[in-house]
């Protein structure tokens, strides 16, 4: 069974007959946003199913559409979080990616500006390398992204998307060696993004981090994890419900081949660890649960089948 | 924008798009479209080095006291009668300074009284004393615009102000030793007639 990601949006009016059907079809709610009277489900669903679920829902008013960020977590890298590069361009392309159904997490790097003395630290590369990508926000010089990249890039093991005012093909030579995507023509600018022209540049930043998590996608599913990672957010919902009540808008964030769980490692590690995905088959022996850099966060990263002789 | 001069160079011509529209959209946040009527910035990323020389257009007038508010001198103090509190705070801090803090008192919101003391006597021409001057408010900022629009790296700066006529330096390095000449050469290109 393939699961795709899709967003559902309709109306709160019977959305729980949905919520119901996608389980019953096998699919899991990534994420449920209920906006005064209309309902968004960021969901992962078996392929043929689609149309049902668009049977279902039309008559509450629901419509079906392809989210292929569903699911993944990508860090949106800014060298600061000063004026220079706030609200715009960062906040906006945070905030589109997380239309497209990605659960995007903005980093402003300490000492990320300045040719010269762009750094970055220990900390905030682990914090990173947490993501499926990192999206580099670079400015409006061929010249300072060459330099900088060579240290901003240092110790990064996530792929890497690097954006900034010069044409992509621009942005291709100036990187060596080469990152896993580049987005030309968007830089730093000083207003909000609503022309015709700036939504497209949005929608080319989203089409190369589809693209190259889709690459990253492909890689994975030639060793497969030994548990997806959605079912095993379900599991982790029904065996520990104290994660019900994180206030997060996402208690449990999906990764590509992993988990985020946000409740504190100290106290829930053991317990997470312990789960049984099937009978058996206990959630440590299957993934590597690790505190996160994230506030006091739990990181569960799912093993490959290769490593665990294991695919439940 | 609606300069009479409004120029941006750099050596790299997707630079020269992106800083004319930062320097717009953050000439335009801060208000100071009418205020500039010329503005020339050159950034060369190679050293680097942020230059931006300008003119301030029509300059706003000084305020004076009476312009205000209403002073009767009286035996034994002086009374304000305040019309606009607009400029009250800058008034008392410049009254607290000149004549002390127990001699000027503010019976209510409209009204100060400046007690007479003959070992500091209040200036007879205290309507006409300068109380705000909203060029040094316009000046910061400018130059606040300035920094935002100059890249963020850029953390050596210098700016100066004089006469309706302003440059701003910024680098990443240490200033040139040249700065001085780059800047008279950049007024020289943007006082030049078009």
């Amino acid at each position: 069974m393939i699961l795709v990601p899709i967003t559902y949006k309709g109306g709160v009016y019977r959305h729980d007959e949905i919520v119901d059907l996608i389980a019953d079809l096998g699919g899991y709610v990534i994420q449920k946003h209920v906006l005064a009277t209309e309902v968004v489900l960021l969901c992962l669903v078996p392929r043929d199913d689609i149309p049902l679920i668009e049977r279902i829902g039309r008559p509450l008013g629901g419509e079906v559409k392809p989210s292929p960020l569903v699911g993944t977590e990508v860090a949106i890298v800014t060298p600061s979080l000063s004026i220079h590069h706030l609200p715009h361009p960062a906040c906006d392309i945070a905030e589109y990616v997380r239309r497209l159904g990605a659960k995007s997490n903005m980093i402003g790097l300490a000492r990320g500006y300045g040719k010269r003395v762009a750094q970055t630290s220990a900390e905030e590369r682990e914090i990173i390398n947490e993501h499926d990508c990192a999206v580099f926000l670079l400015g409006n010089f061929d010249h300072c992204i060459r330099k900088k990249m060579v240290a901003l890039r240092r110790g990064v093991d996530v792929p890497i998307i690097l954006t900034g005012k010069p044409p992509t093909e621009d942005l291709r030579r100036a990187v060596d060696p080469p990152v896993a995507g580049y987005v030309g023509n968007v830089g730093r600018f000083m207003h909000r993004t609503k022309e015709a022209d700036e939504i497209e540049r949005l929608d080319a930043i989203v089409a190369e981090i589809t693209r190259v998590l889709d690459l990253r996608r492909e890689e994975i599913a030639k060793d497969p994890l030994s548990v997806s990672p959605a079912r095993l957010m379900s599991v982790i919902q029904t065996a520990v419900p104290e994660v019900l009540e994180v206030t997060s808008p996402t208690p449990i964030t999906v990764q590509i081949a992993g988990l985020r769980v946000k409740l504190p490692y100290t106290e829930y590690a053991d317990r997470i660890r312990s789960v049984e995905v099937e009978e058996g088959v206990a959630i440590g022996r299957i993934a590597d649960v690790l505190p996160s850099r994230m506030r006091d966060y739990i990181l569960v990263r799912i093993k490959p089948s290769s490593e665990t002789d294991i695919v439940v | 924008m609606v300069l009479d001069h409004f120029v941006v160079e750099s050596p790299e011509e997707w630079a020269v798009s992106a800083y004319t529209d930062i320097a717009n959209d953050v000439l335009l946040d801060h208000n100071l479209v009418r205020a500039i009527e010329r503005l020339h910035i050159a950034i060369d990323p190679e050293y680097p080095l942020f230059i931006a020389v300008g003119a301030l257009g029509r300059l706003p007038p000084v305020v004076h006291l009476r312009d205000f508010a209403e002073v009767t001198f009286n035996p034994g103090k002086v009374r304000l009668e305040i019309s606009d509190e607009t400029h009250l705070a800058a008034l008392l801090e410049l009254l607290w300074n000149r004549y002390g803090r127990n001699r000027v008192e503010q019976p209510d919101r409209w009204t100060i009284e400046i007690a007479e003391d003959p070992d500091l006597p209040v200036d007879p021409d205290l309507a006409g004393t300068v109380v705000s001057d909203p060029t040094v408010g316009l000046v910061r900022d400018l130059i606040y615009a300035l920094l935002a629009i100059a890249p963020e790296g850029f953390r050596v700066r210098e700016h100066h102000y004089e006469k309706g006529r302003f440059w701003l330096a910024a680098s990443e390095n240490t200033l040139p030793d040249d700065l001085e000449g780059r800047v008279r050469a950049l007024f020289a290109r943007m006082e030049a007639p078009a």
